[in-house]
């Protein structure tokens, strides 16, 4: 037990040093620090199957976000709503409303394509069908922690617009933790940060 | 004992006149805590800033309140660590529970926190248990504004699977606590005014389960003061905790002196006070209010004075046991103390007066205490690169004395390394405890009144220890310290409570008989050691290693000490590419402890569903807890916003064997700041 608990540290101590020193490489970079947006709309459809998808399907889901250079990588501030029917009468319907935040690094490809890896963590608010307020005395929200994983990919198809082909997977921590796989299809489009915006974030 | 007393007293004085030039640093083991490193580490009440003093062990039942064993200084029965703020004593005690929250005072005005880890003479009393020492930044030129904005959620709520055959308890979200503060100066003179709201719902499955019970106001029972708190609690059945403060600060400085007027109001709605002799929390009303002055008189800079008047009440909440605790207390307190300084020596000497009265139903056989304090410190040098520090305290009360002192030395061995050495001996009354014993014994009879079994073997009389630090520290290039502290602890006649608490399923409380052990003795070591490196400028990191175990042959003594980690290594990394951004994280194991009074309520079911089934045990298992903070700064620095996640591992981890148990937490803080 202690060894594997010591093991445990051990490795965690190595990735936040890894962590750091590669951050550390990674010059600060105030001049290009938020200088420019890139704002984007996706659909979303979600792919993978497990005990959560006996109780519900997932129905619509859309996320909404901005990107802008940071001192190192990218940071994302974004919305992804989503809507879950139920399957399953003992339970209710719900839609989710993740404000999140985000960081990555972007990498770029051969004939300006770009990819995207990071993780980001917000927010999930659950809002329930209004028949369950009606039948039980309990709020009709509920709110809990959410991370994910992103990978995309964008294609440009004018100077400052872009197709977005996205796999995240994210983790809601409710006591039954709720894992979802989501492919998105979206559009972005990209622009100078306006200086007032600019001198706020600094 | 006696002899060891006299002659620290007598060679203090002997000492004296040595000859020397003038020395100012700070002798023995005192930590300092910025306020960048307060905001880095995501502190979200005050009292979190006890979870950044490495050795300074703790213990939570509920979250809020903490138990703390300063430096080995006492275990976590006898809560005697004292807190100061802008260099006033604060009596936050109710019984044997500091309640650090109750500190009126917002995280962000706070300057710096001094925690002083060895005995000396400091701000008139002597730090024979440790002392946190909260400073206060000073009011800008013109109009500010602070406003803080925190709130915070234990992850696992049930979400979806609510009212399914995967349905588990309801979380409740943590706080939406506030703090407004308002600073005006003009010219020397200043105004400062600010308000603190505090929410504290239960998380935890049996403490939400016992503490339901005892509230004697059933939800949606129409009761008015339940149609008002349903502005503020949503649903008034879930036991939680409001407290709102005001303060009020004017004062008046120049250069070389500060005078200022302090008041403080404080009232915690339905706070559940951890009562150890029954086992179990009960819900108060704890008030206070404050009105003190400190500052330098006219007549003279090196003339300090501090006075304070404190009153303090335990009111009555509705609740099933009608548990009154019947609890009101004033106390004054004023110091006078005259800083000197020659070519020969500095130091300062000093009087202080206290009197506590207790405002109580119970026939007492007198119902108040004076004491009497005059004290000494003197520092000079022995030679060129050893630094003494000499200092001693007369206490009396009741016809007793206590004397109290101890001899730093600071030895400079070269521009690289340094030592430290600290040797004191201290005796204590039992009025200084103020303690709920000291109490009863005097005819305070709330344990007779709601048939609590007590005995106490012998009288309880004055305690004293002895104890012996010694300091090595390294500076290699600035950027690499270590430090190396060995601590000898030796206590005499001490008294120790112990009890062997049942588990009573049904409403999920706890009861037993209590003992009180009086003349036990008892003997710390310990090992610390301690690492901080600056890899860059931008990156700072450190690590902490303390090892400690009880000695000699007293088992009660021993068995009490089991509850304090014999273990526990920390590691901490700060990281800010640039002054408005950083990332913050605390790594930290603590080995298993050992809870004698609980020994009986070993793999008690507490709580029992399809999906969860949980038990009480005497061990706490050992830990090993990741919080991690990420802070931005936004508006040239006018506003931030900071995310903080509490154990990222999710372990099951608790503080105590019937505390809470504290699952991965994250909390959202928002401050603003205005200036004009």
């Amino acid at each position: 037990m202690f060894l594997k608990k010591l093991l445990f540290v051990i490795t965690l101590y190595i990735l936040i040093l890894v962590f750091f020193q590669c951050t550390c490489l990674l010059y600060a970079d105030r001049i290009q620090a938020f200088s420019s947006i890139n704002a984007g709309l996706q659909y979303k459809l979600n792919t993978n199957r497990n005990s959560f998808h006996d109780f519900w399907k997932h129905d619509i889901g859309i996320k909404g976000f901005i990107e802008t250079p940071f001192y190192f990588g990218c940071i994302q501030a974004g919305i992804q709503m989503d809507s879950f029917l139920r399957i399953n009468y003992k339970v209710y319907d719900f839609q989710t409303v993740n404000l999140y935040v985000g960081w990555g690094k972007k990498w770029l490809l051969p004939y300006n394509f770009k990819c995207f890896t990071g993780f980001n963590i917000g927010n999930a608010l659950m809002i329930f069908d209004e028949e369950k307020n009606q039948y039980e005395d309990q709020y009709n929200i509920e709110q809990e922690l959410r991370t994910g994983i992103e990978l995309y990919f964008s294609i440009p198809i004018q100077k400052k617009m872009d197709i977005y082909l996205t796999e995240s997977y994210s983790v809601i921590y409710t006591y039954h933790r709720i894992r979802l796989n989501f492919i998105s299809v979206g559009i972005s489009y990209s622009f100078t940060t306006p200086k007032w915006f600019r001198e706020f974030m600094k | 004992m006696k002899y060891l007393s006299r002659f620290i007293f007598i060679s203090m004085f002997i000492f004296s006149i040595s000859t020397s030039k003038c020395i100012t640093f700070s002798f023995g083991d005192k930590k300092v805590i910025t306020s960048e490193e307060i905001q880095h580490a995501g502190i979200t009440r005050i009292a979190d800033i006890l979870l950044l003093i490495d050795n300074w062990n703790l213990s939570t039942i509920d979250g809020y309140t903490w138990l703390a064993n300063a430096n080995n200084l006492s275990s976590y029965q006898g809560q005697n660590w004292i807190v100061i703020l802008d260099g006033q004593k604060f009596d936050l005690n109710s019984f044997d529970v500091k309640i650090l929250n109750f500190l009126p005072v917002t995280i962000d005005q706070i300057d710096f926190v001094e925690i002083i880890n060895t005995p000396k003479i400091y701000k008139s009393e002597f730090t024979e248990k440790g002392i946190i020492h909260f400073h206060t930044k000073r009011p800008e030129k013109g109009f500010s504004l602070q406003v803080y904005q925190m709130g915070g959620n234990i992850t696992g709520e049930p979400g979806p699977y609510e009212g399914s055959e995967f349905s588990t308890p309801d979380i409740q979200r943590i706080g939406r606590d506030a703090s407004y503060s308002f600073d005006y100066k003009l010219n020397n003179w200043y105004f400062r005014t600010y308000f603190i709201r505090h929410f504290h719902p239960f998380q935890d499955i049996a403490m939400i389960k016992r503490n339901t019970k005892i509230l004697e106001d059933p939800p949606g029972n129409g009761s008015r003061e339940n149609r008002h708190l349903k502005l503020w609690f949503e649903d008034t059945d879930r036991p939680k905790m409001l407290r709102n403060s005001l303060s009020l600060r004017v004062g008046k400085e120049n250069k070389t002196r500060i005078n200022e007027l302090q008041i403080d109001y404080s009232y915690s709605y339905r706070y559940f006070l951890f009562f150890k002799p029954i086992g179990r929390e009960i819900p108060v009303n704890d008030f206070y209010t404050r009105i003190g002055i400190s500052g330098n008189p006219f007549i003279s800079d090196n003339l300090t004075y501090r006075f304070q008047y404190f009153l303090k009440e335990l009111e009555k909440h509705p609740n099933a046991l009608d548990f009154d605790f019947k609890w009101r207390s004033h106390n004054f307190q004023g110091i006078m103390e005259k800083s000197f300084m020659n070519s020969f020596f500095n130091g300062k000497i000093g009087i202080g007066y206290d009197r506590f009265i207790l405002d109580t139903e119970y026939h007492l056989e007198k119902d108040y205490f004076d004491m009497y304090r005059l004290y000494n410190e003197i520092k000079f040098n022995v030679s060129k690169k050893i630094y003494q520090n000499l200092n001693g305290m007369l206490l009396y009360s009741n016809n007793k004395t206590a004397l109290k002192g101890s001899i730093i030395n600071f030895w400079e061995i070269n521009s690289l390394h340094s030592l430290n050495t600290v040797l004191s001996y201290s005796q204590r009354l039992f009025e200084e405890d103020n303690s709920l014993w000291f109490w009863t014994e005097k005819g305070y009879n709330i344990l007779e009144e709601y048939n609590v079994e007590y005995t106490v073997s012998k009288n309880i009389d004055k305690s004293s220890q002895l104890t012996f630090d010694i300091i090595w520290k390294t500076a290699i290039k600035n950027r690499f310290i270590i430090k190396l502290n060995s601590v000898y602890r030796n206590f005499y006649d001490t008294y120790i409570e112990r009890q062997s608490f049942e588990f009573n399923p049904q409403d999920g409380s706890f009861s037993s008989p209590l003992h009180i052990y009086a003349g036990q003795n008892g003997q710390v070591l310990g090992q610390q050691l301690t690492l901080t490196y600056w890899i860059k400028p931008q990156i700072k990191q450190s690590f902490y290693y303390s090892y400690q175990f009880e000695v000699g042959e007293d088992e009660i003594f021993k068995e009490t000490w089991k509850s304090i980690p014999k273990h526990k290594a920390i590691y901490k990394i700060t990281y800010s590419p640039d002054l408005n951004f950083s990332i913050w994280a605390k790594l930290s194991y603590l080995s298993s402890t050992f809870w004698i009074d609980y020994k009986d309520i070993d793999g008690q079911t507490y709580y029992s569903s399809n999906e969860i089934n949980e038990k009480y045990y005497s061990t706490v298992e050992s830990t090993l807890i990741l919080d991690l903070q990420i802070q931005k700064w936004f508006w040239q620095r006018r506003l931030s916003a900071s995310l903080l996640l509490r154990n990222v591992g999710d372990q099951d981890f608790r503080y105590h064997p019937i505390g809470a148990s504290f699952g991965l937490t994250y909390y959202i803080q928002l401050r603003l700041f205005l200036n004009f």
